[in-house]
C-alpha cells in the first residue's frame, strides 16, 4: 500500500514537470518566434547596459576614426577634385529641384491632397551593437522611443535601405537587416526598364550568393540586368523610392509561369556605422 | 573578481559585436568564456553558480536578443557542460580551452536547431559549421588572457578557486 502510494506520488511529480516543462518551452518558442516588446523593467535595463557600453566604447571609436581619418587624408586630393567637378553641376540640379518641388506644391493643392508615398521625416542613430546571434541579423542603434522612434521605421544608409525598427526601448531601438534569412513580411518594389516600371516582391536572401530574390514579376516583362529597384511606397511601412539594390540575374521560376529575379544591395552590410530612420508622413 | 569578470565580457561582446562583424573568424561570445573562467571562484557552491548563471542569461537575453528565457537555458545547459568536465579533469588552461570549444559548438548547434525547427530556416551544414569556426578562434584567445590574468591576480591576492 505505501509503495503504491509512493508510486503513484513520483508519477504526479514527473506528469507535472514535464507539464511545466512542455508550457516553459512553449513560452520560449512564442517569445523567440514573435516580435517581442520589452517591459518597462526590461527597457531600463536594456537601456543602462547600453549607456555603460556607449561610455565605454568611446574612446575606442575616437582612436578608430581618427585612424581612419588619416588613411583618407591620403585619398583627399583625388577626391577634391571629383567634387570640384561635381560641384559644376550642382547648382542646375539645384534649380531643376526647386523648380520641380514647386510644381510638386502646386500640383498638391491642386488635388487637395495633403501627403504622397515620397513624404517622410528622416533622422539619423549611431550603431550601438551587433547582433551576437549568427542567425537574426539585427542592429542596435542610439535612437529609442524618446527621439519619436516607433516600430516599422524603415532604416537607411546612403546607399540604400538596410532594414526596418523592430523594438524599441526608452533610448535605443533593434533594426532587424533585409539580409537576416527569417525576415517573413515581404517588401513591394519597381523596377526601372526602359518601358516604365515593372513591380515585383522582395521576398527572401539567399545567404550563399548574397543576393535578394523578387518574385511575382510577369514573364512577358523584359528586364536587364543593372536595372534599379526601389520601393514602391505600397503598404504601410516603406516610403516609395527609396534605392534597394541593382537586379544581377533574371531566371524562371519552378513552374515557367513568373520571373524569378536576383538583385545585389549596395550597401554593405558588414559594416554600418551609421544609419537614417524615415517616418512616413501619412 | 566573478563580478568584474563577467561584466567585463559581457560589455565586451557588445563592443566587439559591432568592430568585429565584417571579420569572417572573429565572432565574439565572450560572456559565455566567463561562464567558464568563473566556475573555479564559485569553490563548488553549484546552486550560487547556476543562481548566477541565470541571472547572466536573463541579461543577455534583454540586452542583446530583445527575448526571455532563451539565453537563460542555454546558459545553465553550458553550466552543466562546464561542471561535467571539471568533475572529469582538473582545471588548468587546456581544460578551459576545452571546455570553451565544446560550449561554443553546443551553443551555436543549439540556437541553429532551434532555429531551424522554429523559425522554418533550411538546414544547411555549410553554415553551421562557419558559424561555429568563426566563433572559436577569437574566443579561445579571450579564453587564454583572461584565464592567464585571473590567475596571476588570484594567486597575488590569495584568492581561494577549486581546482
Amino acid at each position: 500500500m505505501y509503495k503504491k502510494h509512493k508510486k503513484d506520488k513520483r508519477n504526479k511529480i514527473i506528469i507535472i514537470s514535464i507539464f511545466i516543462f512542455c508550457i516553459i518551452v512553449g513560452f520560449i518558442i512564442n517569445v523567440v518566434i514573435t516580435n517581442r516588446q520589452l517591459t518597462i523593467f526590461e527597457k531600463a535595463i536594456k537601456d543602462s547596459v547600453l549607456t555603460v557600453q556607449k561610455i565605454i566604447s568611446y574612446p575606442i571609436d575616437l582612436v578608430i576614426n581618427k585612424i581612419t581619418e588619416n588613411k583618407e587624408k591620403d585619398k583627399m586630393y583625388d577626391e577634391y577634385l571629383n567634387l570640384k567637378q561635381e560641384i559644376a553641376n550642382i547648382n542646375h540640379y539645384k534649380l531643376e529641384n526647386e523648380e520641380l518641388k514647386e510644381e510638386l506644391k502646386e500640383m498638391k493643392k491642386l488635388l487637395e491632397l495633403n501627403n504622397t508615398l515620397h513624404d517622410y521625416i528622416q533622422f539619423n542613430a549611431v550603431v550601438v551593437n551587433r547582433n551576437l546571434n549568427y542567425w537574426n541579423d539585427t542592429i542596435t542603434i542610439d535612437k529609442g522611443e524618446h527621439d519619436g522612434v516607433v516600430i516599422g521605421m524603415p532604416a537607411v544608409v546612403g546607399t540604400g535601405l538596410i532594414g526596418k525598427v523592430i523594438s524599441t526601448s526608452t533610448f535605443n531601438s533593434t533594426v532587424r537587416l533585409i539580409t537576416a534569412t527569417d525576415v517573413v513580411e515581404k517588401i513591394s518594389v519597381k523596377i526601372q526598364t526602359e518601358d516604365g516600371y515593372v513591380y515585383g516582391i522582395l521576398s527572401k536572401y539567399d545567404n550563399e550568393t548574397k543576393t535578394h530574390i523578387i518574385e511575382g514579376v510577369s514573364l512577358t516583362d523584359k528586364i536587364k540586368n543593372g536595372s534599379i529597384v526601389t520601393t514602391t511606397g505600397m503598404g504601410d511601412i516603406f516610403p516609395a523610392g527609396i534605392m534597394i539594390g541593382e537586379i544581377t540575374g533574371v531566371r524562371t521560376d519552378t513552374f515557367d509561369l513568373s520571373n524569378v529575379l536576383e538583385m545585389k544591395s549596395k550597401v554593405d552590410f558588414d559594416s554600418i556605422n551609421y544609419v537614417t530612420l524615415l517616418k512616413r508622413n501619412l | 573578481m566573478i563580478v568584474i569578470v563577467s561584466s567585463l565580457s559581457f560589455i565586451l561582446d557588445g563592443i566587439l559585436s559591432r568592430y568585429l562583424y565584417s571579420s569572417t573568424f572573429f565572432l565574439p561570445l565572450f560572456t559565455i568564456v566567463s561562464l567558464i573562467i568563473i566556475y573555479p571562484y564559485f569553490n563548488n557552491h553549484y546552486d550560487k553558480y547556476f543562481r548566477y548563471l541565470m541571472i547572466i542569461g536573463s541579461l543577455y537575453d534583454i540586452v542583446y536578443f530583445n527575448t526571455l528565457f532563451y539565453n537563460f537555458f542555454l546558459f545553465i545547459l553550458i553550466g552543466f557542460i562546464v561542471g561535467f568536465i571539471n568533475y572529469l579533469l582538473s582545471n588548468n588552461l587546456y581544460t578551459n580551452i576545452l571546455i570553451t570549444s565544446v560550449s561554443i559548438v553546443f551553443y551555436r548547434f543549439a540556437t541553429y536547431i532551434f532555429m531551424v525547427i522554429f523559425k522554418n530556416f533550411n538546414f544547411d551544414i555549410n553554415i553551421l559549421i562557419k558559424s561555429i569556426y568563426s566563433s572559436l578562434i577569437l574566443n579561445i584567445i579571450y579564453c587564454i588572457i583572461i584565464y592567464l590574468i585571473t590567475e596571476i591576480y588570484s594567486k597575488k591576492h590569495k584568492i581561494v578557486r577549486s581546482k
